[in-house]
């Protein structure tokens, strides 16, 4: 059994056009420690697809159809109430803004800590500190303690990314959802998240999807690319062979407008 | 992600724009033409219950209360527009000028207007009522001079934002002349802010010179407003019920379908 | 700490100036006090008499500073009218309308923030309707139009109470009260429906902000989020308003006083007008502007707290 397993998965908004899917068929599977990407341009349905695997999908907005499991679980057949369960307990994901993803009236810590309020009630308040405090340290968030008494708008981006992803694992889920999370990031930035979430995956086989627009940080990051367009899957595969030999011309063209080192230099 | 579905019915807009004309239709027609007199008294008449003959009933001197109403309202109305008209007037020209120039006089103003609005309007006004005396003309100045500030502030603000927008760089450079600038270029920007804050000032005056007017300090016999009528139709509330509700449901009406324009029309500006 | 020191050194400054405005705004009235305490037909001398026994004669600044020093030692000057302290004019008269505004007050505040979450919250279209419309009439029914209408259905249909027939808060304090609630309540109506209406904005703007769905993928139940996620931002532009209310509504009491016939410092305000008698208005406007100002002052520290982002 796959640790994560989406089958033919199709999403209609019910102010969309009647024969306009937002994901039009897409089946992949993630094993256990796998680091997979989720690539294509904005609107192509990987954030809604992403947003279909955490339940997260507005069910008053959006038909859904298909099937999802996660560890076996069919995430449509949940109830809220189970679905909750799961969410930052099975599944932890972090967004792309790492500025509005958090609450600014709060301190960072007790956001850190949540998903242990959530799901590890049992927990007394010291153990719970001292978890998510292990989970910054190993985020690479300097200093945690003082970090952990400040507000949100007192850190950079990237270290709000970094508690983000902290929050993330604290629970340690099997499966980390980044939706675009170094989009928002300077370079230097997000080589540094993107070397965290390889230590984190060789670390703790925490499997990683990872989705972005930008088919180099993929290539640098997971070993397997699912290339999306339109709402449908044009082509996946091991991410060496298909960045060598692309079949789709859509992945071509994606891989053609990445700024490779020689086309920067002589422009 | 596009909607193709069609904007939903703006029913504020709808509703508000209906009712407002209604009410402005009736007081205009009131200020020409009333179903009976509002001054001639008639002893036989006198505190007659709502009837076909008298849609609100009559008032302790056999009065048809609905007339008295009409033009009760057309005074409050009247007071209304021209304080508005006052506020907004002073409040463009402070509210363009800090907005465009900025600077320390600004800074200055924007802090004193930001005072005044601390302060409940009818308490100012009471104030000033106390001090200059109480007329229909320091009324109307005394609210007129307090609504300046929440005019001024909105407009301030659009100015403020639009001022170093490309196209008026553009008309700078072009040697377009600043009050032309100011008043042809920016002005018709501000509108759809501007014209909520017109008709939400046109309530709050409603309301003030209603409360001043039940105070016994605005507006005096034998000249009504819906306020002065108010208080005036408090002393026979077991006798003449129909008085006093009538005359404040006109008042709630007229209210309500101003600001349910004003909602309608901040809807369909966003 | 720092800030509440801060805070307070320039509430202290406001509230000097608004003092001064207040002492200067009553020195340009026309016509001489002396006259309207001796009537016109005074003579020459007396008028004179008393002009130096009030203090008229003395220059500006030392009137102001001998006025403020006084009136922070309760000493409110002498009503013409009345020819009485205004202090113990106001002794009586002054816990009255405090218990009115607070009672109103406690009732927008306790009511409103319940039903704003509600409103905000609720997720049926036909109650949300069914709310917007009772808000909006409710908020254009003027507080004495409302005062009047429950004279009449409580008083005068259903003899509850008698109108006019105030219940002195020394003789019974339980009646008082109830004697009380009605006129809170008018006041507060109409500012519980724009509570309701800004709180319900408030909180359906802040659920489509990023942190509700950071939130929801912890696998936080939907009141958990309002309640630990929302609410506390959703309550920061609420504060300013509640104060903005408590201001209204202590003006409010000054029309509302007049249609329940409570002997409170609204009635004396608006007769002290109709009087001219300046001792009195000036004392109670300025101990009005104190009240707001400090209730301002506090809505602004009660933000502080609440918003990390104003600390910084």
């Amino acid at each position: 059994m796959s640790l994560l397993e989406v089958n033919n998965l199709k999403v209609h908004f019910h102010d969309a056009a009647p024969d306009r899917f937002a994901v039009d068929g897409v089946s992949f599977s993630m094993e256990e420690g796998d680091v997979l990407g989720l690539v294509g341009e904005s609107g192509t349905g990987k954030t809604v697809t992403s947003m279909c695997i955490g339940g997260l999908l507005p069910r008053e907005k959006a038909d859904t159809e298909g099937s999802i499991t996660l560890d076996g679980v069919e995430i449509f057949d949940c109830t809220q109430k189970e679905l909750n369960r799961i969410l930052g307990k099975e599944l932890s994901i972090v967004f792309q803004e790492p500025m509005t993803s958090f609450n600014p009236v709060y301190r960072i810590g007790r956001q850190i800590q949540e998903s242990l309020y959530v799901h590890e009630k049992e927990l007394s308040a010291d153990r719970k500190k001292e978890l998510a405090l292990d989970a910054m340290r190993k985020a690479g968030l300097p200093e945690p303690e003082k970090t952990w008494r400040k507000y949100p708008h007192e850190l950079s981006g990237g270290m709000l990314q970094r508690a983000m992803i902290a929050a993330a694992i604290v629970t340690k889920p099997k499966l980390l959802l980044a939706d675009e999370i170094t989009t928002a990031l300077d370079v230097s930035m997000q080589a540094r998240i993107l070397e965290l979430l390889r230590k984190l995956n060789r670390e703790t086989k925490m499997a990683i999807l990872f989705i972005s627009h930008d088919l180099h940080v993929v290539n640098r990051l997971c070993t397997k690319v699912i290339v999306m367009q339109r709402g449908k899957i044009v082509e996946s595969g091991n991410t060496q062979e298909v960045f060598a030999n692309p079949q789709h011309p859509y992945t071509k063209k994606l891989i053609a407008a990445i700024p490779s080192r020689r086309s920067t230099l002589r422009n | 992600m596009k909607n193709p579905t069609k904007k939903k019915k703006n029913r504020y807009l709808l509703t508000g724009g209906i009712l407002s004309g209604f009410m402005t239709a009736l007081i205009v027609c009131g200020f020409f033409w009333t179903p009976y007199s509002t001054t001639a008294m008639n002893a036989r008449e006198k505190l007659q219950p709502p009837s076909w003959r008298h849609l609100l009933g009559t008032d302790n001197f056999g009065r048809d209360v609905f007339s008295r109403v009409m033009q009760g309202a057309g005074t409050s109305f009247l007071i209304a527009v021209m304080v508005v008209v006052i506020g907004c007037a002073a409040g463009i020209l402070i509210g363009s000028l800090c907005g465009y120039y900025g600077g320390i006089a600004d800074l200055i103003l924007m802090r004193i207007c930001d005072t005044i609005t601390a302060f409940p309007a009818i308490l100012l006004s009471l104030v000033i009522i106390s001090i200059a005396g109480s007329s229909e003309s320091n009324i109307v100045l005394a609210l007129g001079i307090l609504f300046i500030p929440s005019f001024a502030r909105v407009v301030r603000t659009q100015y403020a934002g639009i001022r170093d927008l490309n196209y008026i760089k553009a008309a700078r450079l072009e040697g377009v002349r600043t009050p032309r600038i100011l008043y042809a270029h920016i002005l018709p920007n501000t509108l759809p802010i501007l014209i909520p804050a017109l008709t939400i000032g046109f309530n709050n005056a409603i309301l003030a010179e209603a409360s001043m007017s039940f105070l016994g300090i605005g507006i005096q016999p034998p000249k009504a407003s819906l306020g002065s009528m108010l208080k005036d139709s408090q002393n026979y509330l077991a006798s003449a019920p129909w008085y006093v509700l009538g005359t404040g449901f006109m008042m709630v009406v007229l209210i309500l379908a101003f600001s349910l324009l004003s909602e309608g029309i901040q809807q369909s500006t966003t | 700490m720092k800030l509440v020191l801060k805070k307070t050194a320039s509430l202290i400054i406001t509230l000097f100036i608004v003092s001064l405005l207040a002492f200067l705004a009553f020195q340009i009235i026309p016509g001489d006090p002396t006259t309207k305490i001796l009537g016109t037909n005074a003579s020459a001398q007396k008028a004179e008499a008393l002009r130096e026994q009030l203090g008229l004669n003395r220059p500006v600044t030392e009137r102001y500073l001998d006025w403020l020093v006084s009136f922070l030692q309760g000493d409110f000057g002498t009503s013409y009218s009345y020819l009485r302290p205004v202090s113990s004019l106001l002794a009586d008269k002054l816990p009255v309308t405090a218990l009115l505004t607070l009672l109103s007050f406690a009732l927008t505040a306790l009511l409103s923030i319940p039903l704003g979450i509600a409103s905000g919250s609720m997720r049926s279209q036909a109650a949300d309707h069914l709310a917007v419309i009772t808000d909006q009439i409710i908020m254009a029914i003027p507080p004495f139009f409302f005062g009047i209408i429950s004279c009449y259905v409580f008083g005068v249909v259903l003899k509850w109470f008698l109108p006019g027939n105030y219940i002195p808060l020394s003789e019974n304090a339980a009646g008082c009260m109830g004697y009380l609630l009605l006129p809170a309540l008018s006041l507060a109506l109409p500012r519980i429906a724009m509570t309701v209406r800004m709180l319900r904005g408030s909180i359906r703007d802040e659920l489509t902000e990023n942190y509700v769905l950071t939130a929801k993928s912890r696998g936080l139940s939907r009141r958990e989020i309002l309640l630990r996620h929302v609410l506390r931002n959703a309550m920061i532009p609420v504060v300013t308003f509640l104060a903005v209310s408590a201001a209204e509504i202590m003006t409010g009491t000054i029309i509302i006083e007049q249609v329940f016939t409570i002997p409170g410092i609204g009635r004396l305000l608006v007769s002290s007008i109709g009087n001219r008698d300046y001792p009195v208005v000036q004392a109670i406007v300025v101990l009005l502007a104190a009240w707001i100002m400090i209730v301002n002052f506090l809505a602004d520290l009660v933000n502080h707290w609440m918003d990390p982002r104003l600390r910084s």
